[in-house]
């Protein structure tokens, strides 16, 4: 899971605890290291860099989060990922979804909601959700 | 009442199923094109403007429509023996019958051209203006004024990139580096205002071009790169090393060490590739001219 924005927990530690199987979570600060982090996690033929789920707190800069949806739901590689946005200004709710963002959530404002929170983003993502056995993204060779 | 049975299904009448099984023979209708605007074929002429017939093929075709009595042969000399072949008048008539059935096919069948779509980027209000305006005629193009706006107008729609690589914010090399990980099917035409230097080798753009760019550069390298497009993998992805040879080959010539190992890690990528000149005789002239590139024996 690739997590961007500033979190005010652990977010590592709130998703173990709502799964048991191993689970890679990186977290970098603004849009520039996302676009960074993505080029390099694409660039392998393996698809097994490519996240399972990409969650935007929006709030962080250049570019922003609305650029950052866009580019992700336009590339061919990463639409199909989902993209969980979470934010507390109900502005940005329609752009989201009209964006092809997958679900806006209410950040909490309290630690402990937001622990709570990002364990239940990943209950339903990973445990819930269900997925076709094959990648979504299937390599042109 | 016996006549009870249904109505022939089959109610084009004989001669219409002849005459358009007889069209419908790949040759035949070029045969008739290539003999009406002339004044008599020989059979090797007529070889000539089919490229792709065979001798043997063509010698039945032309039994074909002799028997059909459209067209006629004539021997013109004895010794050596020298044949034309004409249009009959019905020949003629069959003809204007294909010039119809061509024209129709033109409105009707004709795949509509797909729209052509190009990027252009760059921080410089005046220069992608100018750049813009420069490619409008022929292509659609969006203009980005930083390597956000950029990535906002990223889609699949878009053939070529016109990036500018030194930009405020993202920059034109993490651009490209989205782009080309984001398995987008574009080709990028890297514009710059500085001397190429060795690190350019590691960029993975197809084409380089330094500031100022000429009109009839920007879209001669344009229009390469939208018929690049059709290549293979394989080949891009030589003429894409090949132009950095070439940028390689014109830097200033005061070579480091680091450059050589450079030079030669891109020369092993090249060899590696295999392309053989079968391969480099697909691509269009012009673009192995731009690369300053003949093909090899």
């Amino acid at each position: 899971m690739l997590f961007v924005g500033t979190p005010p927990v652990d977010i590592e530690k709130a998703l173990r605890a709502s799964s048991s199987r191993p689970m890679t979570v990186a977290v970098v600060g603004n849009g520039r290291e996302a676009i960074q982090w993505l080029s390099k996690a694409g660039e392998t033929t393996t698809v097994r860099s490519r996240p399972d789920l990409i969650v935007l707190q929006f709030g962080f800069r250049s570019p922003d989060g609305k650029t950052l949806l866009v580019a992700i739901k336009s590339s061919p590689y990463l639409r199909t990922v989902p993209v969980v946005v979470l934010t507390t200004d109900d502005a940005d709710t329609k752009a989201v979804y009209e964006y092809d963002g997958n679900a806006r959530v209410a950040a909490p404002s309290s630690r402990e909601d937001y622990g709570k929170l990002v364990q239940s983003i990943g209950q339903f993502w990973f445990k819930w959700v269900r997925y076709p056995p094959e990648c979504l993204f299937a390599e042109e060779t | 009442m016996t006549d009870s049975r249904p109505p022939d299904i089959s109610e084009l009448p004989e001669h219409l199923l002849e005459s358009v099984s007889l069209l419908s023979k790949k040759w035949h209708p070029a045969v008739i094109r290539c003999l009406s605007d002339a004044d008599g074929l020989g059979f090797s002429d007529l070889e000539e403007r089919l490229a792709d017939i065979s001798a043997k093929v063509l010698n039945d075709a032309l039994a074909e429509l002799q028997e059909y009595q459209i067209i006629e042969r004539r021997e013109i000399a004895q010794s050596p023996l020298r044949v034309s072949y004409t249009l009959t008048e019905r020949g003629e008539e069959l003809d204007a019958i294909i010039g119809s059935l061509a024209d129709w096919g033109e409105t009707h069948l004709a795949k509509p051209e797909t729209e052509q779509v190009v990027l252009v980027a760059d921080d410089n209000d005046r220069i992608s203006t100018m750049h813009t305006a420069w490619l409008e005629d022929e292509y659609t193009v969006r203009t980005a004024r930083d390597g956000e706006e950029a990535l906002r107008h990223l889609d699949t729609d878009i053939g070529v990139v016109v990036l500018d690589r030194r930009m405020p914010g993202l920059s034109g090399g993490e651009v490209l580096d989205w782009i080309r990980s984001q398995r987008y099917d574009i080709r990028v035409v890297m514009v710059t205002s500085e001397e190429p230097t060795p690190d350019v080798l590691d960029m993975a753009f197809d084409e380089y071009l330094t500031k100022p760019v000429l009109k009839g550069e920007l879209k001669a390298a344009v229009a390469d790169l939208f018929e690049r497009r059709e290549y293979s993998a394989q080949l891009q992805e030589y003429l894409s090393l090949r132009s950095k040879q070439a940028i390689f080959e014109v830097m200033n010539s005061s070579e480091t060490h680091a450059e050589a190992a450079e030079y030669e890690q891109l020369q092993n990528r090249i060899e590696a590739l295999e392309v053989t000149s079968d391969d480099i005789a697909d691509a269009e002239p012009e673009t192995l001219e731009r690369i300053s590139l003949e093909v090899e024996q």
